[in-house]
């Protein structure tokens, strides 16, 4: 049983975000049946956030239908989903460009948010993403090495995936390797070395640029850019797979990461393996972002931009946050894609778009907002 | 100690003097010193990039390379029967296989070939407008109207002629980025092809196309004809399934037909010339005639190019690209070949002013839309 001071202490994990403060009202917890109107109250409120993602996910899904260079009217995109137009051209478009672009693009966005955020939660560290860590160039070096020179060819159609992956594996496991001393993970040379790794492969990606053909060499400078420009149904059944084990992983992990993000002592107290978590969160990192990587190219700030705007609206908790992430990522990702495609004369690649808009967002987000996102 | 301060002072004068007299001699010295690549007293060339691809325009980059660098041709009398009996040169260069069949139908079968999928045939009628992105298949299609209507290409009187601006700006319905045109100086392009009618599916390369802007593209080309609508592209760089997929896919959609081509050689530029030529419905006489022109304009050149370089040890060639490396295609190496050059150089790797200096190449090619200043391309500064 709780006691009345405890209640009243300032240092409830309730506390942040939505829910901090005067929007719910911690200081007025007085009773054990305040404090269960309060989780209530989060309860409702999370949930009501969590179906207001999931119906933006959905009507964006269905804005972003209807917008491109092939004019079709609401009307018709209904017609075409359901089979009823007779417009072979029109249901191509649809069907065959852009519902899998945009499932691309959901996949993609929700690998890479869910990995920025365990990736902050598991090593501690706000600045921590799969592009930051230089996770993202490792996945690069290993799919441009399969682009260049068919390395890892007994994976057939997975040859591009399958390489992406096993590089983030490692990239992975040599940053935390690096940055893990006896007292822990540290925040400063775990970001020293994913920056190191980072450039190591970015150097080795550049090395290829370099002795490779002119051919090969606009594949791979293309796809280091970051599109959806070449995403069909193929890619997303090459990313589909690896993605959701991902996410699996992530999702099936939520109380762990819970407990972690609040202190590594306090979860080992609690009973959790951290070498085994860590061990499965680096599997499920290097899935996720190996399945986006290997169809869309390299993608930047998608992980350390979507996890900090849903932490600073709903606060540190996993079950909440991972969801969120998941689908604010899909979100995010298509609004870039539909922007990159549609606005300018010619199509740009997203991940410049993603860096462009990214990289300002996340400094006035540093800037702004960094007590909130951290307390 | 009052001696070594004389001794020193008369050393430091002297050497003073010494500078001052050397500096005087550097300035008012007629011939300044040759610096970076100007050591080599190589021969200078910058030639057009889209003229150095299996197009009909390849003739003109062989002539100018060879004016630049031996001068006149050896014989200018030369004639077709002569290129036939030399059976090195006509086996070589001009014995070409066909790409395009005819059916009795007056459809065609034509072998697309891309990395992507290999060599795939296709049944093609004749077609009257095209979606072209690059420019080797607008550039043979321009060579093909000239040559039908007896023009001089690059002139400006073929600029000016109303039946050539109507037949490209109907034919080539849109394609590439037209910007490139301008940026690029594809000055038979930009000087024929009306921007405003032109379809602009917005990319320069079939790696990063839009399918939806291409369905539209072809849609609209459609819509602006009762005959035949085509889609060229280059085959070489189709190098994935989602390449392919991407490309095609607009293509069977819009029910418009495709052709992709993989040349790598100087004779398959005759083969290009033959496929676009018939299947854009051009005469046999118009298609042939311009492939035999070509191939007397390569005979004199070859010719030439034997007699000056008989008993002589093949010199270096360096061709080096606007991103500072040596350029590595297939066709720069048979060009060279072509010329007489030994073609070692062209790696694809980056050669600095040190290891060119000691490689000596005698010719130094660069392109006509290097951004970059002759002193830069030259090293002027090492």
């Amino acid at each position: 049983m709780l006691g009345r001071k405890q209640l009243k202490g300032k240092g409830s994990g309730l506390k942040g975000g939505l829910f901090s403060g005067r929007r719910i009202g911690t200081g007025d917890l007085r009773t054990y049946e305040d404090l269960n109107k309060y989780r209530r109250a989060v309860s409702r409120r999370s949930k009501t956030i969590l179906a207001l993602s999931i119906l933006g996910l959905i009507l964006i899904f269905f804005a972003a239908l209807m917008i491109g260079s092939y004019r079709l009217s609401v009307v018709e995109v209904v017609g075409m989903l359901l089979g009823t137009s007779d417009d072979p051209v029109g249901s191509y478009i649809v069907t065959e460009v852009r519902v899998p672009r945009i499932l691309c693009c959901i996949a993609v966005g929700a690998a890479l948010s869910a990995s920025g955020l365990v990736m902050q939660s598991l090593f501690k560290n706000p600045m921590a993403s799969p592009s930051v860590l230089g996770i993202s160039s490792g996945a690069a070096f290993g799919a441009s090495l399969a682009l260049a020179f068919g390395v890892g060819g007994f994976l057939g159609r997975y040859m591009v995936p399958g390489m992406a992956f096993a590089f983030c594996f490692i990239t992975m496991t040599a940053v935390y390797m690096l940055a893990r001393t006896r007292y822990g993970v540290v925040s400063t040379t775990l970001l020293l070395a994913g920056v190191a790794i980072g450039a190591f492969f970015s150097g080795l990606v550049s090395l290829l640029q370099y002795v490779v053909n002119e051919n090969v060499l606009s594949n791979i400078v293309y796809w280091t850019m970051g599109s959806f420009n070449n995403c069909g149904w193929e890619s997303f059944q090459l990313a589909i797979f690896p993605v959701v084990a991902g996410l699996m992983i992530m999702l099936f992990n939520i109380k762990e990461l819970n407990l972690v993000a609040a202190g590594e002592e306090q979860a080992v107290n609690m009973g959790v393996n951290i070498k085994k978590l860590r061990i499965l969160m680096i599997t499920a990192t290097s899935l996720a972002v190996g399945g986006s990587v290997a169809i869309s190219g390299v993608i930047g700030f998608v992980g350390l931009i979507v996890p900090h705007i849903f932490r600073m609206a709903v606060g540190p908790n996993h079950a909440l946050l991972m969801p969120l992430c998941i689908f604010g990522g899909g979100i995010f990702m298509i609004l870039m894609d539909t922007i990159a495609k549609s606005a300018f004369a010619m199509s740009l690649p997203v991940g410049v778009l993603t860096a462009l808009i990214g990289a300002p967002f996340f400094i006035y987000v540093m800037r702004t907002k960094k007590k909130e996102i951290w307390d | 100690m009052l001696k070594t301060n004389m001794i020193m002072s008369v050393i430091a004068v002297a050497v003073l003097v010494v500078a001052a007299a050397g500096t005087y001699v550097i300035l008012n010295s007629d011939e300044p010193e040759k610096k970076g690549l100007y050591k080599l007293d190589a021969t200078v060339i910058s030639v057009d990039m889209g003229k150095c691809s299996a197009t009909p325009a390849v003739i003109v980059t062989l002539e100018d390379m060879y004016k630049a660098y031996y001068g006149d041709l050896v014989r200018n009398d030369l004639t077709l029967a002569d290129a036939r009996s030399d059976a090195t040169f006509w086996s070589k260069y001009c014995e070409w296989t066909p790409i395009i069949e005819s059916n009795p139908d007056g459809t065609f079968d034509v072998r697309v070939a891309t990395n992507a999928k290999g060599t795939e045939t296709k049944n093609i009628p004749v077609c009257d407008t095209a979606i072209i992105l690059g420019t080797m298949y607008s550039e043979t299609l321009y060579y093909l109207i000239c040559t039908e209507y007896g023009t001089d290409v690059y002139s400006d009187e073929s600029y000016s002629d109303q039946n050539i601006r109507d037949y490209m700006n109907k034919t080539v319905a849109g394609g590439m980025q037209y910007s490139y045109f301008e940026r690029d100086n594809v000055d038979y392009m930009s000087n024929l092809i009306d921007a405003g009618s032109y379809i602009d599916i917005g990319v320069t390369s079939v790696q990063s196309l839009d399918a939806e802007r291409l369905a539209s593209a072809l849609v609209e080309a459609k819509a602006r004809t009762s005959g035949n609508v085509v889609y060229f592209a280059s085959g070489t760089r189709i190098s994935t399934s989602e390449h392919y997929n991407n490309n095609t896919g607009p293509c069977v959609a819009t029910g418009t037909h495709y052709a992709f081509f993989s040349p790598s050689e100087i004779k398959e530029v005759f083969a290009s010339v033959e496929c676009i030529g018939l299947l854009m419905g051009f005469s046999e006489e118009t298609v042939y005639g311009l492939i035999e022109d070509i191939q007397l304009r390569m005979y004199k050149v070859y010719y030439s190019v034997q007699e000056k370089t008989a008993k002589r040890t093949a010199e270096k060639a360096y061709w080096e690209g606007s991103s500072g490396k040596a350029v590595s295609s297939a066709m720069a190496n048979v060009i060279l070949e072509f010329l007489g050059f030994n073609n070692s150089l062209l790696d694809g790797a980056e050669h600095d002013v040190e290891s060119l200096l000691v490689d000596r190449p005698a010719f130094l090619i660069f392109y006509t839309n290097d951004g970059r200043t002759s002193g830069e391309m030259m090293r002027e500064n090492n």
